[in-house]
C-alpha cells in the first residue's frame, strides 16, 4: 500500500490533541445544590450492573483514536499499487486506416503491407504467450481485438482479412490521436506493453515505447486534383483547378476539364458542353493552380505555380450543370484523380407581387433580395399590374398588398400587407380602420420570433391600422402587436405559409428603415433555407440540410435514397467519395430540382510522402488514477461505521 | 431578602380565612376559638343537674316547671390559642436557593397572620444548629405581626440545623393549647420524628410544612456532576457527593424521592397529624389557599 498524499498524516496531531483533551478536560462539574440527602438516600436504590462503564471508557476512546487515524488516513490518500508493469508481453498494434494508406498498384496497397505485417506480429506475439491488442485508427479508432491470448490467433487472422478483402481502409482521415488513447487502456493494465504503429506518415519526433513501422514503398506517386472551384466574376464564371504530384519526381499531368450544361437559363434548358485537356507540369510537391478565365492570357501569373487557360468569349460560361475534372495519371491513388463541381444552376424562386397601389418600397425590397441571395436562388420577380388580376399559382412568394384577391394562392408563401378584405380560408377577418389622432405609435414585439431576428419592433411606428380578429383554429402567431391589436401575425403549417401585417406602408416608417429589408431577410430564411450551403465536401464532413419540404432524400448517383431526413436542419456524413443527390418535394407538392454535391477524400490525404513533426505518445506515468486503487471508500465506510459506533458508546454512557 | 409574594392583596385574601383548631384544647382566656369546656358566651351547649354552689342564677326554671327539678343551662367556651412557627433556617433552605427561604417564610407569615387575624398568640421561632431563637417574642396583634414580618426578611439562612434539638429545646412549648407548624425540607439527619412525638405528648396540633424546589423533586442535571451541599463546611465533607449523573440514578433519585416523601406522608397520618408539601414551583397562593383548604387546616 502506498500514501499518494503523505503530507495528509499531519492529522494525526489530532490524536495528540484527542490525548490532550482528556487530559485537561474536567472530569466533575461543580454544582451547588441545597442539599445531598435525596442523592445519598438514592445510593441505595441504584441499580446494580456489572462494572462495565470502565470498558466503555476505554471503548469510547478507542473509537474515537480510531477515527482520528482513520481521517489522517483517509488525508493521506492510501492506495494499493497495481501491478501495471507485469511480466506478460502485450503488444498494441495501431493500423493507420487514412486514404492514403490505399495507395498502392493493384492489390499491394499500403493498407494492406500493415495488415499483412500485423499478422506476422501477432503470431510472432501470441505464439510467444504475450496478448496482442489492434487498433484501427478510421475516423474515429476502435478496437479490432483487445489483449487477446494465444487462443484468438485464428480470430485475428481471419479480421484482419475482412479487413483487407471489404472496405477496411476508409477514404478519410485516421484517428491517430484517439488509437494512442485507446492504447492508454490497455498500458493502464500493462504499463510495459509496446505500441506499433503501422503508417504511412513520417514523424520527426516518436516518443519512447512506440515503433513507426512506414508502409510506404519507394516508386509511389500520386497526381492529385486537391480542389476546383468556380467564381462569378463579371457575370461569367471563374474556374480554378488546385493540383498537385507527390512523389518527388517532375511530371506533366494531362488535365480534363468537362463542362456541361453550358449557360443553360434553367434546369430545363440542356445547354451546351465544353472540353479542356491541357497538360500541367508539376513537380517538388508543390500545389499547382490552374485558372480558367477570360482575359487569362493577359494576365501575368502571380507566381510559378499558377497557371491561366484563356477562355474565349464562345467558351466563357454564366452557368453549368457540372464540370468534371479529372487527370489521366496511373498513379497510385487513384480516388483523388478526379473531382465534380456543382452548383452552377441556382434554384429559381418565383416572386409575384401584386398591389393596389404599387410602391417603390416592395420592389426596392425585392430587388435588394435578388442582390442579396443571388448565390443561393434565382430570384424571378413579377410585378402585376395595376388593375390586373394576380395569378394565384405558380409562384413560391406571393405578396398582395391593399388589394386582396378573393381566395388564397395554395402553393407558396402568401404575404398580406395592409388588406383591404379578409380572402376565403385565411383565418382572419379585418375589422374597423383605426387611426391615431395624436401621430404615431410604436410597435411591440412579443416573444423572440425568428421574423423579428434583428429587429427592434419599438423602433417601427405606425399612424393608422386595421384592426384583426384572427381565428384561433388557424394557429396564427402574434408577432408585433399596437395596443393589442394584432400588427404582424403568421402561420406556419405545411399546407398554409401565411404573413400577415394589417398596416399601410404610407401610414408607418417601416418602409423607410432598414427593418423592412431586415423583415425579408427573415422571411427568406426562415420559409426559403437554402438546402446545402456549400456542393463539396470531404469525407466525414458534416453536410447541414435545411428543408422546405416534408423530407430530404440524399441518395448516391440517382440511386434508391440511402437516408431521409424529416427533421431539419438536419446533418449527414458520408464516408466514402462521390455524387450524392438531394431531392425534396416542397409542403406543396412542387417537386424540387436535386441538388448535387461532391464528397471527395481530404486534401491532406492527397500527399502520400506526408512528414508531420511530431507523434503525440499516450500517458504512462503521472496519471495515479491510472496506477493505483485509492482506498478511499474502504476507509470512508469503516469510518462511518466507527462513528456510528462512537455514537452508540456515547448513549449508553447517558443511558 | 425581599419576599415579593407577601403583598397586600396576598393579606386581604387572607383575612377571609382562618386556622381551624381542635376544639378539645385549652389555651387562654380570650380568645375566639370555640373549646369544649364550657364557658360564659352567649351560644348555648349543654343542660346539667343543679349541685350545690353553682350559681342560681343559671337554673333554667322552664325546666323545673316541667320536671321540678332543677337543671342549669350551659354555654360554650372560647379560648386564644397559642401559634407556634417552627422556620428552619439551615443553609439548604435558602442559601443556594434563595426562592426556597422565601417561599419558607411566605409561608410562615400566613399562618402567622392567620394566627393574629383570630387573637391568637404567635410566635416564630427561628432553628438554628440545636436551638430555636424566639427574636419577637409573643406577637398579638397585626402591628406587631409586620414588625415581625418585616424583621423575618432580614435573616438569613446558614448553617446547619438539628430540628431535634432546637424543637424540644424550645422552653415554651405549651400544653394542649394550639398548633406548632414545622416549616423545613427535612432533609437531615436529624431526628424530627422524635420532636414530632415530643410535641404530641405535649398534645400540640401539629402541622408539617415541607419546602422542596423543583430542582429538587427533578433534577435535570447529567453526567458527571460534582455535588456540593450548601450546608457542607469545605470540600471534603462527607455531604458532597462526585456522582456519574445518567439516567438509572436519575431513576434511582426519583424512586429515593418517592420513598422519602411517602415516609413523611405516612407518618403524618399514622400521628394524626397535618403535613402539606409545598413545591417552590407552584404559587404560594396555590399552596395556601388550595392545599390548606383542601387539607382543611384553614377555613
Amino acid at each position: 500500500m502506498t500514501l499518494l498524499l503523505p503530507l495528509g498524516l499531519i492529522g494525526l496531531l489530532g490524536v495528540a490533541a484527542l490525548i490532550v483533551i482528556y487530559v485537561i478536560r474536567p472530569n466533575y462539574e461543580t454544582r451547588h445544590i441545597s442539599s445531598s440527602y435525596i442523592w445519598k438516600l438514592s445510593l441505595k436504590y441504584r441499580k446494580k450492573r456489572l462494572p462495565t462503564n470502565r470498558l466503555r471508557n476505554i471503548l469510547l476512546f478507542l473509537a474515537q483514536l480510531l477515527i482520528l487515524l482513520l481521517m489522517a488516513a483517509i488525508l493521506a490518500r492510501p492506495a494499493l499499487a497495481l501491478n501495471t508493469s507485469s511480466d506478460r508481453t502485450d503488444v498494441i498494434a495501431i493500423i493507420d486506416s487514412s486514404a492514403s494508406m490505399s495507395a498502392g498498384y493493384n492489390e499491394d496497397t499500403r493498407f494492406r503491407r500493415a495488415l499483412d505485417e500485423v499478422k506476422d506480429l501477432s503470431q510472432k506475439t501470441l505464439r510467444g504467450g504475450g496478448y496482442m491488442t489492434i487498433i484501427l485508427a478510421e475516423e474515429k479508432a476502435r478496437f479490432i481485438e483487445r489483449t487477446a491470448p494465444g487462443a484468438k490467433l485464428l480470430d485475428i487472422y481471419e479480421e484482419l482479412d475482412e479487413l483487407a478483402e471489404g472496405d477496411g481502409c476508409s477514404y478519410g482521415v485516421a484517428d491517430i490521436a484517439g488509437a494512442i488513447s485507446l492504447c492508454e487502456e490497455v498500458l493502464a493494465e500493462n504499463s510495459s506493453a509496446s505500441i506499433c504503429l503501422y503508417t504511412d506518415t513520417e514523424y520527426d519526433y516518436v516518443p519512447e515505447g512506440i515503433t513507426v513501422y512506414q508502409m510506404d514503398e519507394a516508386g509511389e506517386w500520386n497526381a492529385a486534383v486537391l480542389d476546383a472551384y468556380t467564381e462569378m466574376e463579371d457575370g461569367y464564371y471563374r474556374l480554378t483547378v488546385e493540383m498537385a504530384c507527390y512523389g518527388g519526381m517532375d511530371r506533366s499531368i494531362p488535365l480534363h476539364v468537362s463542362i456541361e450544361g453550358k449557360n443553360a437559363h434553367d434546369a430545363t434548358e440542356e445547354g451546351s458542353n465544353a472540353t479542356f485537356d491541357l497538360s500541367v507540369p508539376c513537380n517538388d510537391d508543390r500545389t499547382k493552380k490552374v485558372i480558367f478565365c477570360t482575359g487569362g492570357a493577359d494576365t501575368e501569373a502571380a507566381d510559378e505555380d499558377t497557371m491561366y487557360i484563356d477562355l474565349s468569349n464562345e467558351e466563357r460560361f454564366f452557368s453549368y450543370r457540372s464540370i468534371n475534372v479529372y487527370i489521366d495519371a496511373d498513379d497510385s491513388l487513384p480516388a483523388d484523380n478526379s473531382l465534380q463541381i456543382y452548383g452552377g444552376l441556382k434554384e429559381v424562386l418565383k416572386v409575384e407581387y401584386a398591389s393596389g397601389d404599387p410602391n417603390i418600397f416592395f420592389n426596392g425590397a425585392l430587388l435588394t433580395l435578388k442582390n442579396l441571395y443571388g448565390e443561393n436562388w434565382d430570384i424571378q420577380i413579377t410585378s402585376v399590374k395595376k388593375g390586373e388580376p394576380p395569378k394565384l399559382e405558380g409562384f413560391d412568394f406571393y405578396i398582395f398588398e391593399h388589394t386582396m384577391p378573393e381566395s388564397l394562392p395554395a402553393d407558396g408563401v402568401v404575404f398580406l400587407m395592409d388588406p383591404d378584405i379578409a380572402p376565403v380560408n385565411a383565418g382572419f377577418s379585418v375589422l374597423e380602420d383605426t387611426g391615431l389622432m395624436g401621430g404615431s405609435v410604436s410597435l411591440t414585439g412579443g416573444e423572440s420570433h425568428p421574423l423579428l431576428r434583428n429587429i427592434l419592433a419599438d423602433r417601427i411606428t405606425v399612424s393608422r391600422y386595421k384592426k384583426l380578429a384572427l381565428e384561433p383554429e388557424f394557429g396564427y402567431e402574434v408577432i408585433m402587436t399596437c395596443d393589442g391589436s394584432p400588427l404582424f401575425a403568421a402561420v406556419r403549417e405545411e399546407s398554409r405559409q401565411i404573413l400577415v401585417m394589417p398596416f399601410s406602408v404610407h401610414f408607418s416608417n417601416i418602409s423607410v428603415m432598414p427593418e423592412f429589408i431586415l423583415l425579408f431577410m427573415n422571411i427568406f430564411d426562415e420559409y426559403f433555407p437554402a438546402t446545402v450551403n456549400k456542393t463539396s465536401f470531404e469525407v466525414n464532413e458534416e453536410i447541414l440540410l435545411s428543408g422546405r419540404g416534408e423530407s430530404i432524400s440524399l441518395s448516391r448517383g440517382g440511386n434508391e435514397a440511402d437516408e431521409v431526413f424529416t427533421e431539419y436542419p438536419a446533418t449527414a456524413a458520408r464516408s466514402t467519395p462521390g455524387t450524392y443527390s438531394i431531392r425534396q418535394t416542397t409542403y406543396y407538392g412542387k417537386e424540387l430540382s436535386p441538388i448535387d454535391i461532391f464528397v471527395r477524400i481530404p486534401r491532406y490525404e492527397s500527399n502520400i510522402r506526408r512528414v508531420e513533426a511530431t507523434l503525440e505518445g499516450p500517458v504512462r506515468d503521472g496519471s495515479d488514477a491510472l496506477r493505483y486503487r485509492e482506498l478511499f471508500i474502504y476507509l470512508a465506510a469503516a469510518l462511518v461505521a466507527l462513528l456510528f459506533a462512537e455514537w452508540m458508546l456515547q448513549a449508553r454512557e447517558n443511558r | 431578602m425581599k419576599i415579593t409574594q407577601l403583598s397586600d392583596a396576598f393579606f386581604k385574601r387572607l383575612e377571609t380565612m382562618s386556622l381551624n383548631l381542635r376544639s378539645r384544647l385549652d389555651g387562654y382566656f380570650g380568645g375566639k376559638h370555640l373549646v369544649k369546656t364550657y364557658g360564659q358566651t352567649v351560644e348555648f351547649a349543654d343542660f346539667r343537674e343543679y349541685r350545690l354552689g353553682d350559681d342560681i342564677r343559671r337554673i333554667d326554671w322552664n325546666l323545673y316547671s316541667r320536671f321540678e327539678k332543677y337543671f342549669l343551662r350551659l354555654y360554650t367556651d372560647e379560648r386564644q390559642m397559642q401559634v407556634q412557627v417552627f422556620l428552619d433556617m439551615s443553609a439548604s433552605m435558602g442559601r443556594v436557593a434563595p426562592g426556597k427561604g422565601e417561599y419558607a417564610v411566605s409561608a410562615a407569615a400566613a399562618l402567622g397572620f392567620l394566627a393574629v387575624q383570630n387573637m391568637d398568640r404567635l410566635s416564630m421561632y427561628l432553628m438554628r444548629e440545636k436551638s430555636a431563637e424566639d427574636p419577637f417574642g409573643k406577637i398579638v396583634g397585626k402591628n406587631a405581626f409586620f414588625r415581625a414580618i418585616s424583621s423575618l426578611e432580614e435573616c438569613e439562612f446558614d448553617g446547619d440545623t438539628d430540628l431535634y434539638a432546637a424543637i424540644t429545646g424550645c422552653p415554651d412549648t405549651g400544653v394542649n393549647n394550639g398548633l406548632t407548624v414545622i416549616i423545613s425540607d427535612f432533609m437531615t439527619d436529624s431526628d424530627w420524628k422524635k420532636a414530632v412525638d415530643y410535641l404530641l405528648y405535649k398534645k400540640r396540633q401539629i402541622l408539617l410544612m415541607q419546602v422542596m424546589t423543583p430542582d429538587e423533586l427533578d433534577p435535570a442535571y447529567e453526567g458527571r456532576v460534582h455535588l456540593l451541599d450548601a450546608e457542607s463546611l469545605d470540600a471534603a465533607d462527607p455531604r458532597n457527593m462526585k456522582l456519574r449523573i445518567n439516567r438509572n440514578m436519575q431513576r434511582a433519585y426519583a424512586a429515593a424521592l418517592r420513598d422519602f416523601l411517602g415516609d413523611i406522608r405516612s407518618f403524618a397520618a399514622k400521628r394524626d397529624v397535618g403535613y402539606l408539601m409545598l413545591n417552590t414551583g407552584e404559587s404560594i397562593e396555590r399552596a395556601l389557599f388550595g392545599e390548606l383548604l383542601q387539607g382543611g387546616v384553614m377555613s
